[in-house]
């Protein structure tokens, strides 16, 4: 089945309320901007969405992969989503990509209908930001000699 | 050696954990969903209820070698932007935010309240033993504490029998080791807990008769940090022994030994004092070696300091100087108004703000003032930065006008429209702050003064037929 894809939906249908406050010149522009820039993640969030590969028992997230495949996305129920992209193979050399996106956030690129927009605004909405953390092997640790027999091992 | 010696583990780790719900309120009539219930009820419904959803937590995990990067994709201005075109539309919809950032929702319709946050919480920590990263995908579990044995914390009463005591804490950022020598231990020891004794003793500022801290500190963020530790008690011939000392021992009664590179830290945590405690080498015995990268081994002996044949020990130094922490702050501040010079004008306003001289209150009332005649024609700030309708309701409020509700929204449905430009940007964004001003007003002669003030209401009332 073909993945949805996040260019289906235009910018402009984001504005159709009639009392939206236009500060910036075009924000259409600013969110299309966004949505290009985030393409790959935002398919693969939307994909979470409509076709989970499982669901958590207690507070309902939603998971596509799972924490040791390549790619791993887990939304919990108010939004938030949580984005990883593990390139190579080799644990020692592997870079691991982790972004974290916000609920509002989600709901501005994903949700160009309004009625979809969650009902109130997070209560720490000042600290609420996306995050990239990157993980990669920057340096091999070849092991010094230990002075001291590892504990449990028999040699 | 055997096989196992080739095992490699992998060298990084994270563990995250999804937004939990806690059900806070609901009406009493109701009884409490069950959980597949209590999702749709929360989500679309007219029971009183109240939901919270915490944050989400994210932890990461990194042996030696391993680069962490953390920023955030979007760039300032536009985080702004986006910021202020989520207000809006939230605002539009008819849902109020929070403005004082309560942890109680205010709502106005028939929505049913549930509060979330969603700001990350990151942990990075960095952990010298790669076999001692918790496993992908696991449970989210706390940064291990120190072995109780060694520490001689074999139960409670041992902690605090008066006899020296160490205790090493893994610290998300490399190790922490309080070292009690047998006055400060004798205090601890005590019932009730003589404060003022254990304040004059800090405040003696000898280290045989404080609690003392010492710190091995690395980057979290860094590959090139990497170190091995071992600490032990000292016995009467000043050898290296795991049993705690007796009482009445004498001279130093713990060793720390550090295999470390170049960039880890190791001193004593001093706070703001300059220098380290008085006769520090009459309670710890320090040696530290620097070494490059590859050659930190992962564990030490408790003799390592006989085996390299070091005669001499080393100097504990205060892990970082008063001069350097008050160098760090000013860096850290002079490198945020260096990104943003206009903190530095907020800052001088907020401080402007407080004083109580009539000049000061009087500039800092037209500075709002003139901060809304801007917001209400072009949307941003004096210093140009884009505003929401969040802030501009708060410079609102911080005026302090006595508005009533609705006296305020009839002046602005029915008055306004007929004085400025229909459909005009200004006249929305005019409508829109009033409208908003009038859910937190009280009286009416503050409407018709912002009206005044704004130009935009000259009397008399009888305004042509649109």
């Amino acid at each position: 089945m073909a993945r949805p894809s996040v260019g289906a939906h235009t910018a402009s249908q984001c504005f159709q309320s009639p009392t939206v406050n236009p500060h910036f010149s075009n924000p259409a522009d600013l969110v299309e901007a966004l949505r290009d820039r985030f393409r790959a993640e935002l398919d693969d969030i939307l994909l979470a969405r409509l076709q989970p590969d499982g669901v958590g028992m207690r507070h309902a997230e939603r998971y596509l992969g799972h924490p040791l495949s390549a790619l791993h996305v887990s939304i919990d129920l108010p939004g938030n989503a949580l984005h990883v992209r593990t390139e190579g193979t080799d644990p020692q050399t592997q870079r691991v990509t982790l972004t974290y996106f916000p609920a509002w956030l989600l709901h501005l690129l994903l949700d160009p209908d309004l009625a979809m927009l969650p009902k109130l605004m997070p209560v720490d909405f000042e600290r609420a930001v996306p995050l990239r953390i990157t993980m990669r092997g920057a340096r091999a640790t070849r092991e010094a000699p230990r002075t001291a027999p590892t504990p449990g091992l028999v040699s | 050696m055997s096989g196992l010696a080739t095992l490699v583990p992998p060298p990084m780790s994270w563990v995250a954990r999804p937004s939990e719900y806690e059900l806070l309120m609901r009406d009493a009539d109701v009884p409490p969903p069950r959980f597949i219930d209590h999702i749709a009820v929360s989500l679309a419904s007219e029971d009183i209820e109240l939901t919270s959803w915490r944050a989400p937590a994210l932890h990461v995990y990194a042996a030696p070698g391993v680069a962490l990067a953390v920023d955030c994709p979007l760039a300032r201005d536009e985080l702004e932007d986006m910021r202020a075109l989520y207000t809006d539309t939230v605002w539009n919809l008819g849902a109020l935010p929070d403005l004082v950032g309560d942890r109680l929702a205010l709502v106005r319709g028939d929505e049913s309240p549930a509060c979330s946050e969603q700001a990350l919480e990151l942990h990075l920590e960095r952990r010298q033993d790669a076999w001692e990263l918790p496993l992908q995908g696991s449970r989210p579990r706390p940064t291990p504490r120190g072995d109780a044995a060694i520490g001689g914390f074999a139960t409670a009463h041992d902690a605090w029998a008066g006899c020296p005591r160490g205790l090493d804490l893994p610290m998300p950022d490399g190790n922490e080791l309080m070292l009690l020598p047998p006055e400060a231990a004798g205090l601890l020891a005590s019932a009730p807990l003589p404060l003022d004794a254990l304040q004059a003793a800090v405040q003696g500022w000898h280290a045989e008769r404080m609690p003392l801290t010492l710190r091995i500190k690395v980057d979290p963020k860094s590959a090139d940090d990497r170190y091995a530790h071992c600490w032990s008690y000292l016995d009467a011939d000043g050898r290296p022994t795991t049993t705690p000392p007796e009482e009445g021992q004498r001279g130093p009664w713990f060793r720390l030994t550090v295999v470390r590179t170049a960039s880890v830290q190791v001193g004593i945590e001093t706070g703001l004092v300059l220098k380290a405690p008085a006769a520090i080498e009459n309670v710890v015995t320090f040696y530290d070696h620097v070494v490059p990268f590859d050659n930190v081994p992962s564990h030490i002996d408790l003799d390592h300091a006989e085996q390299q044949g070091r005669s001499r020990s080393d100097v504990l130094q205060p892990l970082q100087s008063t001069l350097q922490r008050l160098t760090a702050i000013a860096a850290s501040a002079a490198a945020a108004v260096h990104d943003d010079p206009r903190l530095l004008a907020d800052g001088l306003l907020t401080v402007a703000g407080f004083v109580p001289h009539p000049i000061a209150e009087v500039a800092t009332s037209a500075y709002d003032l003139y901060t809304l005649y801007a917001y209400a024609t072009t949307g941003r700030d004096p210093l140009g930065r884009t505003m929401t309708r969040t802030e501009a309701m708060l410079t609102f409020g911080g005026l302090l006008l006595p508005v009533s509700g609705a006296a305020l929204r009839s002046v602005a449905r029915g008055v306004l429209p007929r004085v400025l430009r229909p459909g005009g940007t200004a006249a929305t964004r005019l409508l829109a702050l009033v409208d908003d001003a009038a859910l937190c007003s009280e009286s009416t002669a503050g409407a018709l003064m912002f009206a005044y003030g704004f130009g935009l209401l000259t009397p008399p009332p009888a305004a042509p037929k649109p």
